[in-house]
């Protein structure tokens, strides 16, 4: 349920704007035809003259042939965040205090240690197999079944994030085309793919017997699911609207993307 | 506190401004001299006005239907509501009442908008914050010209919003003293509400603070627009591809080391900047530009689209968040520089509305000159800014000193609203409003 993290906002962000000022001037212009029709405004001859002095921005542009559907889920996932998660969320905070919030952070946060070790093992990543290794070993013991951190507290072996589409995308699978799933948010089709592989690889490992429990369509696995999807919420500090843009959707896209190039990449 | 950023209200934060109170020139310590890096890093977290103790503020959510017409609430809806939303603290005792008005792009709870909304909090006011007329949501909400940046017009719409703010809040509260401050564009916003309310006197304010007010506001959006050109003809040596890969090696690097531990706000700049990975302080402008660009164009573009006008999305389509056209109306608004906006745009809507003015007398009816009388003669008005800061032309703080004299506190340092937490600056605020 990882949209994105917070971190990455700001540096890619700047990424964006960087790349987008320093081109330049003396680069060839891209085809206008990147603004789409111009015909119809007022004064097409502005673009066709900032086009000649000013840095392509097909940049921007992420592979979205589902476009129309993707922004149908997008206006979907902003109304039930609205209506449902954040109120549940609020509910969530109430109850528990931010102490006991922590703890159910890095309880969860534990369990997804496996998914890391499998991954950055078959991306032959040794030494990040090993800090994730490490670091389930000693938050499951020390951190008493992974309730506390002591890992990064104590040791200082900082957590690493590898899921199977960064595994894809680190054996050359591309992006595929953007896709906006329902509740999850931004993905595409790799790392759709890498969410299910994700999903059926914890359950297989089953540790703790939490993925197996959180999969049962009984009361105990929907109240799994429910904790698990507010501690997501909750640590997620993305608000649809935050951006106060009107071009939310677009730069969420961009967004998303290159924040798991940058991902793959490390 | 964790507030989420963004994109652009991620950059917007270089923009915005933090600043206070130093006795004497010469003692001012405010540490950064560069006025670039000032406006991007702010106070180093040390060196903030500190509170003793720290109280933990929570303010509510304060959503107000200013009547938006029915067709702007498509728009609205974006952005959850059509109702603009503001920011209230209220203390349990009867206690001064301040409005706070966020800069350019900012909104009511941006992280300048939230340290001033906790520095008047902790100081025992009530505190309402707004949104910089220029956020699309204010625009989409309360705007009635949809013409942002035409700060008498914004006053308008500012002075609007509050009065119904305090009929909300009038029966839950006990106030003593009103009072309005802002900061950038939000503190001409307040000098120009204060001024209207001499003429309507229906809020009756006490004391009005401008920080960092753009004096002559044509020059400070061609300052500010002029950023980018200017680092571009400071870097011919390096392509695009490679300035882009430099800054992106910087950053990614930076959050690999950090990422756990890095916090959002003007405190990550600050620490990017103390890393290894800190962009040269020569280079650190481009930033502030790129900022600027981004709300230049959703600006732009709310602008056009709200009032049908055709540049950037054709006059009979309407605002959709779903539409296949909004990357190529993205794309076509990141064409926007703000000198385009007030040329293409802002020009002919004022001159339909008051024939015979030139773009000179424009520039006029909107900058500081238009109120010299209103900020002349009126004890209750203060200004706070810096002799460097970036959004200033030549003359313009010898003409704030000529105008107001002593009500004039200009710093050394601290670019455009870079010291606003500063403790110096944090105490003078306080002072201007509690003496």
């Amino acid at each position: 349920m990882t949209i994105f993290s917070r971190q990455l906002l700001i540096p890619l962000v700047m990424i964006a704007s960087v790349w987008l000022a320093a081109i330049p001037a003396v680069q060839a212009a891209a085809d206008i035809s990147e603004l789409g029709d111009i015909s119809t405004l007022r004064d097409p001859q502005f673009y066709i003259d900032k086009q000649a002095q000013s840095n392509p921005l097909d940049f921007l542009d992420v592979y979205d042939p589902l476009e129309p559907m993707n922004k149908r889920i997008y206006a979907f996932n902003r109304i039930f965040d609205e209506y449902v998660f954040l109120p549940a969320l609020k509910g969530y905070r109430f109850v528990f205090p931010q102490f006991v919030r922590n703890r159910f952070q890095d309880f969860w946060a534990n369990i997804g240690e496996i998914p890391n070790i499998y991954n950055s093992l078959f991306q032959l990543k040794i030494e990040k197999t090993a800090v994730s290794s490490w670091r389930l070993i000693i938050n499951t013991t020390l951190g008493i079944a992974g309730l506390w951190d002591p890992a990064t507290k104590w040791f200082e072996i900082d957590r690493e994030n590898e899921d199977f589409g960064q595994t894809l995308g680190h054996w050359g699978v591309g992006a595929g085309p953007f896709l906006v799933l329902p509740i999850f948010g931004p993905s595409n089709l790799r790392d759709t793919t890498g969410l299910v592989v994700d999903y059926v690889g914890e359950k297989e490992v089953d540790f703790l017997g939490v993925p197996e429990a959180e999969s049962n369509d009984d009361t105990g696995g929907w109240l799994l699911k429910g904790f698990d999807a507010l501690n997501q919420r909750d640590i997620n500090a993305f608000r649809y609207g935050m951006l106060g843009s009107p071009f939310e959707y677009n730069k969420i896209r961009y967004l998303f993307n290159e924040h798991r190039e940058l991902l793959i990449d490390e | 506190m964790r507030y989420p950023q963004t994109v652009v209200a991620t950059l917007l934060v270089i923009l915005a401004g933090w600043t206070a109170s130093a006795s004497a020139y010469d003692s001012y310590d405010y540490p950064l001299t560069n006025p670039f890096e000032a406006t991007v890093v702010g106070t180093p977290p040390d060196l903030e006005y500190k509170w003793e103790p720290p109280m933990e503020v929570t303010p509510k959510l304060l959503k107000i239907d200013m009547g938006a017409k029915l067709s702007d609430i498509q728009f609205a809806g974006v952005f959850g509501l059509e109702d603009i939303k503001l920011l209230f603290a209220r203390q349990d005792g009867p206690a001064p009442l301040i409005f706070v008005i966020a800069g350019t792009g900012a909104a009511y709870n941006s992280p300048k908008v939230l340290f001033l909304l906790n520095t008047f909090y902790q100081a025992g006011y009530h505190v309402i914050t707004i949104s910089s007329p220029t956020k699309p949501p204010f625009m989409a909400s309360a705007s009635s010209t949809n013409m942002p940046g035409l700060t008498n017009y914004d006053a308008e719409d500012l002075y609007r919003v509050m009065k119904v703010a305090l009929e909300r809040v009038e029966g839950d509260i006990e106030i003593t003293k009103k009072y309005v401050t802002g900061y950038s564009l939000g503190g001409i916003d307040s000098a120009f509400v204060g001024y209207l309310d001499t003429q309507r006197k229906e809020i009756n304010f006490d004391k009005v603070l401008m920080i960092n007010p753009p004096v002559n506001l044509y020059t400070s959006v061609s300052n500010l627009d002029g950023i980018i050109p200017a680092y571009r003809k400071k870097h011919p040596e390096m392509t695009g591809a490679e300035l882009f890969a430099d800054v992106f090696a910087r950053l990614a690097a930076f959050f690999k080391e950090n990422g756990g531990r890095v916090k959002f706000g003007p405190e990550t700049l600050y620490d990017l900047q103390k890393s290894d990975q800190a962009l040269p302080v020569s280079d650190v402008e481009v930033l502030i530009g790129i900022s600027f660009l981004f709300s230049s164009a959703d600006l732009a573009f709310t602008s056009d689209a709200l009032n049908h006008s055709g540049w950037i999305i054709p006059a009979d389509e309407n605002y959709s968040p779903t539409s296949s056209q909004s990357s190529y109306w993205y794309k076509r608004s990141l064409r926007w520089r703000f000198l385009d906006y007030f040329d293409k745009m802002v020009i002919p809507w004022w001159q339909e509305r008051h024939p015979g003015d030139t773009k000179e007398d424009i520039i006029q009816k909107v900058s500081l000159y238009a109120i010299e009388g209103y900020l002349r003669n009126n004890p209750s008005v203060g200004v706070m800014t810096n002799q460097d800061d970036i959004i200033l032309g030549p003359g313009d703080i010898e003409y704030l000193q000529e105008v107001m004299g002593d009500r004039a506190k200009i710093y050394p340092y601290g670019g455009h609203c870079g010291n606003m937490e500063y403790t110096d600056n944090v105490a003078y605020m306080l002072d201007f409003f509690n003496n």
